[in-house]
């Protein structure tokens, strides 16, 4: 017995070394991530939870106003509830429209015919292509009077809109041209879905008589809950964080029509120099992407199934 | 031997001990930049003063300093922040630095490029926040005063003073602009000048004598302007050709509110006075353009990417030398200039000087201000004429025999100096930022026809009032 423990022993200690030294390799192998994380992402947000208590333009020392910025940012300030209310406006216009599309576009895209693949990357070239690009191509197919949109839509009988210059339709031409910049990306996580699903039970189904649309409802649906879930969760998140289509298409004009929080906090920090004030606004909304993430969280145990 | 396992938890805690020591390093304050020694230091040389240094009789920098010698002690280098893009855009830039390497050999300039001014604005708050700073920095009218009102920049007349500079050489507006209780935070090295050009071609086809003749018989003015304008608007759609440019931001609409009696704010700068008679009525007879007359263009054909007035499509345009390179690129017609027209009060015009402005923490003043004074001296001038985008900052060398050799035959060299001479300074406030949104936010509703200009004039006045009145 003793000469049994005698002999585990070493046999012990390496294993344990060996563990030890895998161990080590792998934090090494996680280091220049972790490091680039903490240095370029954790730090710089922690960095900005302080800087939301303070009054500070970057160019005189800060003076220190505890919650005065988050005070002012939702007990007087309209501008941020007037630019929190596009926000929702483009994030409720986007991702449902752009969901339904994807899946349309995905599932549409998910046979064998001959071309897929270059259907595939025409449909995806939107999501790779210059956002500031694709904003002055859109200006131009806005114009009112020599627009593609308003030619087509004159040619049918109806009245040539103003896109880029009504308050009325500013914010309906940024969501449309995301819609179309963003459908492919989901697109093609909609695709990889349909792709793992079994093909066996839909013909299992088809067997027992199920037809085309109780198969889509009935195996597809529930099939692509996780995936669903995936894009709704991503979507919402970045389309709160509208910035780039909307600045380089309308500027936020015309007025305030399609301004929106991320402008509000770029303006506010590069613009009027109240970094403090920036902050506390990219805090809140930080607060509102998470509340409603969480919401989702919750929710998705009702509808969304793993196998 | 210890048996130490490297677990997540402790993992963790190095990273977390590494985050805490990095927050600290970062929020820690780097020691202050090296204040200029006495001797190297131009502003110690002189004695304080109170006034820019305008009672000296000696000629603005008419020639570059001798001042090569000067420089033996000083700091071996100086760093140059600028806004420019790469090519035609920067060359004037990197001529003043050669011309600068060649006179101070011993003295590196490091270059701090940025694409464009709203991006300098940027680039100098980062660089201030971290203690990083430039030397010296290329300011404007619209960037200059947040820094000058947060004493950022370095009071110049001590070193005017100190070299027997004549400021009174410089456009009244350039020292108006950069001067503050009588003192001065940049050094004026051009100015955008201001006038209407226009298309001869389509005067000539619309039948229409040319508009010297109108300025020649006294009649150059907003009527003239608008029938003029009217009876060159044609077509419609794509092709539409409009009589007179759409007058965008603050900085130009200004113009017509001076012409019109009226001023933008206080001499404080807290109210705004843009509900004014006369403020109200200047900003009409611009939206009445758009809306009503529809001699200029909407906001809309302005987004269509080209240049109207290069392109043939606006027959006049309130602009002036920053269009030359546009025109040479695009411009298929006689162009023809004026000066820009009477208002019904007044004969005020606007303008943009820009200037040297050097940081009041430089490290490197010395070389700053050597740069500053080349820039602005006859050979500087010459650089910045060179780029044929913009006007000397100095009376004295527009009447320079380089200057005239300088103008396109269509330019008009009275017509530019007319018009400086005429220019009142846009005092933009501190919170120049807000004020500007708010400002175009409601322009841009006025000129769609959603606002009449007594709402939208007044929404400007309730935003703006708000935006003055924030502390720095």
């Amino acid at each position: 017995m003793a000469s049994a423990n005698a002999s585990s022993t070493p046999r012990l200690i390496g294993r344990r070394s060996a563990a030890r030294r895998e161990a080590v390799a792998g934090y090494l192998f996680l280091l220049p991530n972790i490091v680039g994380f903490l240095v370029f992402s954790s730090l710089p947000v922690l960095a900005t939870l302080a800087i939301s208590t303070l009054h500070w333009d970057m160019i005189r020392a800060p003076t220190f106003v505890a919650l005065d910025n988050y005070r002012q940012l939702l007990l007087t300030d309209q501008t941020f509830w007037r630019v929190l209310a596009n926000t929702v406006y483009y994030v409720v216009g986007t991702v449902p429209t752009s969901i339904v599309l994807s899946l349309i576009l995905a599932m549409a895209l998910n046979t064998t015919i001959r071309g897929v693949k270059a259907f595939r990357a025409i449909y995806f070239l939107p999501v790779i292509s210059s956002a500031v690009a694709v904003a002055v191509l859109w200006q131009w197919l806005y114009n009112s009077d020599f627009g593609v949109i308003n030619f087509l839509l004159t040619g049918v009988g109806l009245p040539a809109i103003p896109w880029l210059s009504s308050t009325t339709w500013a914010m309906p031409a940024v969501i449309i041209m995301a819609i179309w910049k963003h459908l492919g990306y989901n697109m093609i996580i909609y695709l990889a879905g349909l792709q793992g699903i079994p093909t066996t039970l839909y013909e299992a189904a088809a067997i027992d008589g199920a037809g085309r649309w109780s198969s889509f409802r009935n195996i597809t649906i529930p099939l692509l809950a996780p995936t669903t879930f995936f894009i709704l969760v991503i979507s919402l998140i970045q389309s709160f964080q509208v910035f780039d289509l909307a600045f380089i298409l309308t500027r936020g004009g015309p007025g305030d029509a399609t301004n929106t929080v991320v402008m509000d906090i770029y303006n506010q920090a590069f613009q009027y120099f109240q970094m403090g004030y920036a902050a506390a606004i990219a805090w809140v909304l930080f607060a509102i992407i998470m509340l409603i993430t969480l919401v989702q969280w919750r929710g998705q145990k009702r509808w969304v199934h793993y196998e | 031997m210890s048996n130490h396992r490297i677990t997540r938890r402790s993992a963790l805690g190095a990273f977390g001990a590494l985050t805490l020591g990095a927050l600290v390093a970062a929020c820690s304050q780097s020691p202050p930049a090296a204040a200029p020694t006495a001797a190297s230091s131009g502003q110690s040389a002189a004695p304080a003063s109170t006034q820019p240094a305008a009672s000296t009789s000696a000629p603005a920098a008419t020639s570059v300093p001798a001042a090569a010698a000067s420089s033996q002690g000083a700091t071996k280098k100086f760093r140059y922040l600028y806004n420019a893009t790469p090519g035609v855009d920067e060359q004037v830039h990197l001529d003043l630095i050669a011309l600068y390497n060649k006179l101070y050999p011993d003295v590196q300039v490091e270059k701090i490029r940025v694409p464009n001014d709203a991006e300098i604005v940027r680039k100098l708050l980062a660089m201030l926040a971290s203690h990083d700073l430039p030397d010296l920095f290329w300011n404007r009218q619209r960037t200059a005063p947040p820094f000058i009102d947060r004493g950022v920049l370095l009071d110049l007349s001590p070193l005017i003073a100190a070299d027997k500079m004549d400021i009174k050489d410089f456009w009244p507006s350039a020292i108006q602009t950069y001067g503050r209780n009588g003192k001065l935070y940049g050094l004026p090295n051009s100015a955008s000048s201001n006038a209407h050009y226009y298309n001869l071609d389509l005067f000539a086809a619309a039948g229409l004598p040319d508009l010297k003749d109108t300025v020649k018989a006294g009649n150059w003015n907003w009527d003239t302007l608008r029938e003029t304008a009217t009876k060159l608007t044609k077509g419609s759609g794509p092709t539409k050709q409009f009589g007179f440019n759409q007058v965008s931001s603050i900085y130009s609409v200004d113009m017509y509110i001076w012409q019109n009696g009226g001023t933008l704010w206080d001499d404080q700068i807290t109210t705004s006075h843009l509900t004014d008679p006369a403020d109200v009525e200047g900003i009409r007879w611009l939206v009445d353009n758009v809306v009503k007359y529809k001699i200029s263009p909407t906001t809309q054909d302005t987004q269509s990417g080209t240049d109207l007035f290069a392109g043939g499509r606006v027959a006049i345009m309130m602009a002036g030398r920053y269009e030359l390179p546009n025109l040479a690129k695009l411009a298929k017609f006689k162009v023809g200039m004026v000066v820009s027209p009477n208002g019904p009060k007044a004969n005020t015009t606007r303008g943009d000087d820009l200037a040297s402005s050097i940081l009041q923490d430089a490290p490197n003043r010395d070389n700053a201000w050597n740069f500053a004074k080349m820039w602005s001296s006859d050979d500087g001038q010459k650089i910045v004429l060179a780029s044929r985008r913009s006007f000397t900052a100095r009376r004295s060398f527009a009447q320079s025999d380089a200057m005239k050799q300088n103008l396109l035959d269509w330019e008009d060299l009275a017509a530019y100096t007319d018009g400086l001479e005429r220019t009142k300074a846009y005092r933009a406030p501190a919170q120049t930022g807000e004020v500007n949104t708010v400002f175009d936010r409601e322009l841009s509703l006025m000129y769609s026809g959603e606002k009449p200009a007594e709402d939208g004039t007044a929404k400007m006045k309730q935003d703006i009032d708000v935006a003055l009145k924030k502390p720095l």
